[in-house]
């Protein structure tokens, strides 16, 4: 591989080389190093140039990326670049080469791109309790937040969203087809990823499903019912006044904390809740040791 | 673009040294394609003079020149134009050109980066990360001589929450 010239201190890193490496060692050098390298037991620089055959055939001493001759994939940007390619599996697997690796991989940008990537959803918010969530992005993670009217039945909500009831009891594990109206929504499967297309998820914590699941909802944002008497009450002092009092009684905060959460989601108090009950997760989360 | 004196740019050759002192004499249209290279060219202080390149040997130096040799005459044949990199041709060229050993893969990529020559670095990106897909965590590390530094704890816990990846 190319070695830096002898009055070339553009690396800043001071790899140290290990005296038993062989000749596929550090890719870039300082000035210091490069003298243990020019050990003719080890080989001129010249043949660390050509000699891309063997010095892979010689992988006896496994060496650590710090060390290796790919040194690229230990420069952040590069692998951030890369890892910004793979598909949800792929990252999954990269995360287990390696510690730095590991490190990149988690970062939750590229988490999310590669979650939402094959379905084309806009965005995805939240914060699930642990970054398996990420890596499986299957149909079967998503749902649809379908929000309980009169006269709904989960027959009714099957001919709807062209799923089968089987599917919509065993989600939101109903044991009967009764007792719907007891629940605020439903989540609905997904037979088609058209529903996901250019939409936002939710990862909401679903208490009947008993798990994590991305929700999207359909009629434009988590408080669908709310919607259009949100856009009336937010715009008047006294609208916004009634949804900070009703934030206050559902978070038991004060006034500032309402507050705060209403503004991080763009005056919608279902979303201020999501968030909440998430900040709340993220305080009681069990560290690793 | 450059600001030296117009009518000299075209035909204008410089020389770029690599770090096993290999010359290579290089249009300076083909030159202004590393963006890097770009600023220190327009600065004025190589104009006549070699520009060295300390972290670029010879052998990734005189694929890159071929990579934005042919991808400057293939702007200059549609004059410019957006559609350039797009062309068959040029595809054809560019998954032709990075089909090499792993080695000189991430050469590449190191060099594109330092030049800051974007075509190339995501066309090596995208080489690699089609490299890697598919591939087991074994595998991987042994195509990159990257070693396992987890604690056998770590690697449990970090197996498990990746569950969905093996099969």
């Amino acid at each position: 591989m190319g070695c830096c010239g002898d009055d070339d201190g553009i690396y800043k890193q001071q790899l140290i080389p290990n005296p038993n490496q062989h000749d596929s060692s550090s890719y870039c050098f300082t000035q210091n190093s490069m003298s243990a390298l020019r050990n003719p037991s080890m080989g001129t620089p010249t043949n660390l140039a050509g000699s891309s055959a063997s010095s892979s055939s010689k992988d006896v001493d496994v060496i650590s990326p710090m060390n290796s001759n790919f040194f690229a994939l230990t420069c952040r940007d590069i692998l951030r670049s890369i890892f910004e390619r793979l598909p949800v599996t792929d990252l999954a697997r990269a995360a287990c080469v390696c510690r730095f690796w590991n490190l990149v991989a988690s970062d939750r940008e590229i988490q999310t791109r590669a979650f939402i990537s094959p379905w084309k959803l806009k965005d995805v918010i939240g914060k699930p309790s642990s970054g398996s969530f990420w890596r499986d992005n299957s149909l079967g993670r998503f749902a649809i937040s379908h929000h309980i009217l009169r006269g709904d039945t989960v027959a009714s909500l099957a001919v709807k969203y062209s799923v089968q009831v089987m599917d919509i009891k065993r989600l939101n594990n109903m044991l009967s087809d009764h007792g719907i109206y007891s629940r605020e929504r439903l989540l609905i499967p997904l037979s088609k990823p058209d529903h996901l297309c250019n939409r936002t998820c939710y990862i909401e914590f679903d208490v009947y499903a008993k798990r994590e699941v991305a929700v999207v909802y359909l009629e434009g944002g988590p408080d669908g019912k709310n919607s259009c008497l949100m856009n009336r009450s937010t715009t008047t002092k006294r609208g916004n006044r009634r949804v900070i009092d009703s934030l206050k009684r559902s978070m038991r905060v004060d006034d500032g904390t309402a507050e705060y959460y209403l503004s991080i989601s763009n005056g919608d108090p279902r979303a201020a809740l999501a968030e909440f009950s998430e900040d709340l997760r993220w305080e009681d989360r069990e560290i690793p040791s | 673009m450059s600001m030296i004196s117009g009518d000299k740019s075209s035909t204008e050759i410089l020389s770029l040294k690599s770090s096993d002192n290999e010359i290579f004499e290089v249009k300076k249209e083909v030159v202004l394609e590393s963006i890097t290279l770009r600023g220190m060219v327009e600065e004025d202080e190589f104009s006549d003079t070699l520009i060295p390149l300390p972290n670029v040997e010879g052998k990734i130096l005189s694929k890159i020149i071929h990579y934005c040799q042919k991808h400057t005459e293939a702007r200059a044949k549609v004059n410019g134009s957006e559609g350039a990199a797009d062309s068959k041709e040029i595809k054809d060229f560019d998954s032709e050109f990075i089909n090499v050993d792993d080695k000189t893969l991430l050469g590449i990529i190191l060099a594109a980066n330092y030049l800051n020559i974007k075509d190339l670095l995501d066309l090596g990106c995208q080489k690699i990360a089609d490299n890697i897909k598919e591939k087991s965590v074994e595998d991987v590390r042994k195509t990159f001589n990257i070693k396992n530094d987890f604690t056998p704890e770590e690697e449990k816990a970090i197996r498990e929450e990746n569950l969905w990846a093996f099969d």
